[in-house]
């Protein structure tokens, strides 16, 4: 009698790996996430690379164009701001300032909204109408008046900026996390673990949170460019960033009047952001599309 | 717990499951009497067949005994505890008891999990034993149903639908549970695999003394399995009996008539067919009387009287108003 | 001439140097009215064959055939405007999923009278009244209030019938079924059976039937294609090939069947999973699971051989004597 022959799968690869592999077909996302790899590695080593420190004025060259217009040097790079500080340094060290803005509001607004969603999804009722109705109206504002309203009671400043842009982007991750713990809900597997006895908190964040993680994650990717946005809007209005922190917007604010007569003062900070933003998005496309399949099971 | 081959695990009387159904701000809430009064026992070792079709409510039941549900009416009985008036806590203690099998194999594992995860977590939940003796009845139970030491620690989507279902009957097994709910546990697969997880599921029975509630509406599949069996129809039984009897002699017109409508191998040319006319009702708006009488062939104008109660007839129950006349 | 002619149709999917054959060379004539089933496993290649024949078959899917000819033309050089226009009108297909095959924006109506707009000429009033008549045909209740209702309101059977509606509403030659009754109760799926073969014996059409279920096969068809891992492992005429099987995976197959295994406590099985498409075995892909499998098996892969009114894929096929459930198979 033939005893069966299992034709052995190999080990399957860590999902962490295949994740990595789908994502690097998509050069874009590849882009992104070089350029982010990038801002990250400016911002860890921003005393070693910039040329100069970023609030040291140098009186004897305000205003320098940049090194390869007439007039430049090669000393200061891109030139100098009205009160002669180092445009270079300070977009270097600006790139600190911006992912600690990121890092801080995603991390606020995904703690705080994947909670609330959990909740909502997983007892609805009276919670889920409460929670959700409060999100209706936090996103029935627009978010950055909203941001403007939270700035101007908890006074300007950059963490404030932060815990605001935070708040704002809050209802968007309450959102999708509980349509998602809806949809996972009704999945035989929760009820498996019901039959064995889970209780209400280990359902939410052992069972359904690590399934609803795919959206969140995106989301989270492309909250990152919103968050830098958002700050930089807020920094223009003169309610983020104090002088002489060199936070991207703020430098935008302080140089509009220069727009005409020395323009490297505005673009660049405005290359910049639009560059890191589009980072961030690329990458949180790709990042969806490698993560969509994996999930469909 | 002394396995007593004639212990009553579970019994239930008159049992009904009603769900308020909203038919707009103006009309009265409906009620949809997914499961209206069913009554049926369970000794341990043996399996109850639940045959029917889609909304016949089944599954409701499936949950109702699963306690995944309380009973909106009616008795419930599961280990000597009355699971109608049972606290949350008395219900949490007598869980492990009733595990469930479901029909998806490709839903019901968590895909984020791997197999060890998944079996990892009745234990965690219930038991006091430490990492490195959960992971030793993992791997006993896996290889109990059939499948290797390697698979403890891969994640559900390298595997096929037949292994799937043998890791979901690993997972009911873990907390010994002594009654097992299959819900179109094999339903979904393949006509081999179906096969090997029927053994595996006999075999299990013969070994551990375990009762099956088994949900199907595969009857070529009840016919192997069961040992009593309850045919349901609009949250009602119609007939219940022993397999035999019920399958040798249907006498309800709609188990004759599901039991006609099986695609046989072997169909004897001279086997009446009976083909069933009209659609199944909505369970809102079920005729009156008998929940059969608008497609059954022998229907008599009393049929709408008065609906049938289940009465003992050769040797099995039947609810139908004319069965000495047609029997 | 026969209405269809298929000559060893494969489906490849992958790339160049890792290809995955779904469909390894099927060869199928078949006749006017003539009903041919097709019954397998998953994996086993049979929708893919449907799908191929009706020209559905996408990039990066690649069909190949040595001949491919529906009533003398030629399928396979057909350019896509002809084969458009054969789909719907003399070949057509109805799916497994009666609510998602429906569009569930659009009316009952709608979708008939659009299936007939497509393929034949008239005023929006003949064409609702041909719908209807389609309707009255599958043996919908009140079908002029159903025919504005939309497919979320129908049950399952009820749109099944909406489909096989649209599938004989322009009066095909060849309709391909796809699992037509497996996600129906049993009793509408009784009824829907025999529509489907009164439609067929009324209009004379051919009907290929595609599907897990031996029984709906036996009582339906008159010729059965076994497939296995994307290859035909035998073909025949019904009763031959179930009362007489000679390649052992229907045999085992027949066995393993609750019906078969009436009376004894365990069903016999096959040992074993279905492999899947990245782990076809060498040589016979049934080997490793075949209870008759000798060194020939694991390296050589059989062709189909000739037998009198039959087609087996085997090195060692049973002898005309040995029917199921007679042999020793693994219990």
């Amino acid at each position: 009698m033939n005893t069966s022959h299992s034709v052995e799968i190999p080990a399957p690869p860590h999902p962490l790996l295949e994740l990595w592999r789908y994502f690097r077909m998509n050069r874009g996302a590849l882009t992104g996430f070089g350029v982010v790899c990038v801002l990250l590695f400016l911002a860890a080593f921003a005393e070693v690379i910039a040329p100069h420190a970023a609030a040291e004025q140098y009186r004897d060259a305000i205003l320098r164009p940049p090194a390869w217009q007439e007039g430049g040097s090669s000393r200061f790079i891109l030139g100098t701001d009205p009160v002669g500080r180092d445009i270079l340094s300070r977009l270097i060290y600006g790139t600190r300032l911006s992912l600690l803005i990121g890092i801080v509001s995603v991390s606020l607004s995904l703690g705080i909204g994947t909670v609330l969603g959990l909740l909502a999804g997983y007892f609805r009722g009276l919670t889920e109408i409460a929670i959700m109705r409060l999100m209706d109206v936090m996103l029935a504002l627009p978010s950055l008046l909203l941001a403007v309203a939270v700035v101007a009671i908890l006074g300007p400043g950059l963490s404030n900026v932060m815990y605001a842009i935070g708040i704002v982007l809050l209802p968007h991750y309450a959102r999708l996390t509980r349509a998602a713990v809806i949809g996972e809900m009704s999945k035989d597997y929760v009820l498996a673990s019901r039959l064995a006895g889970a209780g209400p908190l280990r359902l939410m964040f052992d069972c359904v949170l690590p399934n609803c993680a795919a959206p969140l994650i995106v989301q989270a990717t492309l909250g990152f460019s919103a968050a830098i946005l958002d700050a930089a809007a807020l920094g223009f209005l003169g309610l983020g960033a104090q002088p002489p922190t060199p936070e991207w917007g703020a430098m935008l604010a302080s140089a509009l009047e220069f727009i005409q007569s020395a323009w490297w003062v505005v673009t660049f900070p405005g290359l910049v952001i639009l560059l890191s933003v589009l980072a961030f998005n690329l990458m949180g496309d790709g990042l969806r599309d490698a993560l969509d399949p994996k999930l469909k099971l | 717990m002394e396995t007593n081959s004639t212990q009553l695990l579970v019994e239930a009387s008159r049992l009904a499951k009603h769900y308020p159904v909203s038919q707009g701000w103006l009309k009265p809430q409906a009620s949809l009497h997914a499961v209206d009064g069913v009554s049926f026992r369970l000794v341990a070792g043996k399996t109850l067949a639940v045959v029917g079709e889609s909304g016949c409510g089944k599954s409701t039941l499936a949950r109702l005994v699963a306690m995944l549900e309380r009973p909106s009416s009616g008795d419930l009985k599961i280990a000597d505890v009355q699971i109608d008036q049972a606290s949350r806590a008395e219900l949490n203690r007598i869980r492990p008891l009733v595990q469930m099998v479901f029909q998806n194999p490709y839903a019901s594992l968590n895909p984020r999990k791997k197999v060890a995860a998944i079996l990892d977590e009745p234990l965690a939940i219930n038991t006091s034993l430490n990492k490195s003796e959960r992971k030793e009845r993992g791997l006993a139970m896996l290889a109990r149903v059939g499948l290797q030491a390697e698979h403890y620690s891969r994640y559900p989507h390298m595997f096929s639908g037949g292994q799937r279902q043998r890791i979901a009957i690993a997972r009911a097994l873990m907390l010994e549970p002594r009654l097992i709910v299959a819900d179109e546990a094999v339903s979904a697969l393949d006509v081999s695999i179906q096969a090997q997880v029927l053994n595996l599921l006999l075999d299990l029975q013969e070994s551990s003394g375990l009762a099956y509630l088994f949900i199907s509406h595969n009857l070529a599949v009840v016919e192997h399995i069961a040992d009593e069996v309850m045919v349901m129809y609009l949250g009602k039984i119609v007939e219940q009996g022993s397999k035999l009897r019920v399958f040798g002699e249907p006498l309800h017109p709609y188990t004759k008539a599901l039991l006609a409508s099986m695609p046989r191998l072997n169909s004897k040319p001279q086997q009446q067919k009976i083909m069933l006319r009209g659609e199944l009702p909505s369970p809102l708006n079920p005729p009156p009387g008998c929940a059969f009488s608008n497609r059954c062939p022998h229907k008599h104008d009393d049929c709408s009287a008065a609906k049938p109660e289940l009465k003992d007839f050769q040797g099995r129950q039947v609810a139908c108003s004319r069965l000495a006349e047609i029997a | 001439m026969a209405l269809l002619e298929i000559e060893n149709l494969s489906v490849t999917f992958g790339s160049a140097s890792r290809p995955l054959k779904a469909l390894d060379g099927l060869n199928l004539c078949m006749e006017q009215g003539e009903v041919v089933g097709i019954v397998g496993e998953s994996g086993s290649g049979k929708s893919t064959a449907g799908l191929a024949l009706m020209g559905l078959i996408d990039y990066p899917g690649r069909v190949t055939a040595r001949r491919m000819n529906f009533d003398g033309r030629d399928l396979l050089r057909m350019q896509e405007s002809e084969r458009q226009a054969l789909r719907g009108k003399d070949i057509a297909m109805i799916f497994q999923d009666p609510l998602t095959s429906l569009n569930p924006c659009f009316s009952i109506a709608y979708q008939l009278e659009e299936t007939l707009r497509v393929h034949q000429a008239g005023t929006r009033g003949e064409l609702r009244e041909r719908a209807l008549a389609l309707l009255r045909l599958v043996e919908i209740p009140d079908p002029e209030q159903r025919m504005d209702a939309y497919p979320h309101q129908l049950s399952g059977g009820m749109c099944q019938r909406v489909m096989l509606a649209m599938a004989i509403a322009c009066n095909p030659r060849l309709l391909i079924a796809d699992e037509p009754t497996t996600a129906l109760d049993v009793t509408v799926q009784a009824q829907m059976l025999e529509l489907l073969t009164g439609l067929q014996k009324q209009r004379g059409m051919a009907l290929l039937l595609i599907t897990h279920d031996l029984g709906v096969v036996a009582q339906v068809a008159h010729r059965v294609i076994v497939m296995y891992a994307g290859q035909v492992m035998e073909q025949g005429l019904v009763p031959d090939i179930f009362d007489a099987p000679r390649h052992p995976y229907t045999q085992a197959l027949l066995a393993s069947l609750p019906e078969n295994n009436v009376g004894k406590k365990r069903l016999a099985t096959i040992p074993g999973n279905v492999p899947s498409q990245y782990e076809r075995p060498d040589g016979c892909v049934l080997h490793p699971r075949c209870d008759y499998a000798q060194e020939v098996c694991q390296t050589v892969c059989p062709a189909l051989a000739e037998f009198p009114d039959s087609l087996v894929r085997c090195h060692f096929p049973l002898d005309k004597t040995s029917g199921p459930c007679k042999q020793n198979l693994t219990v």
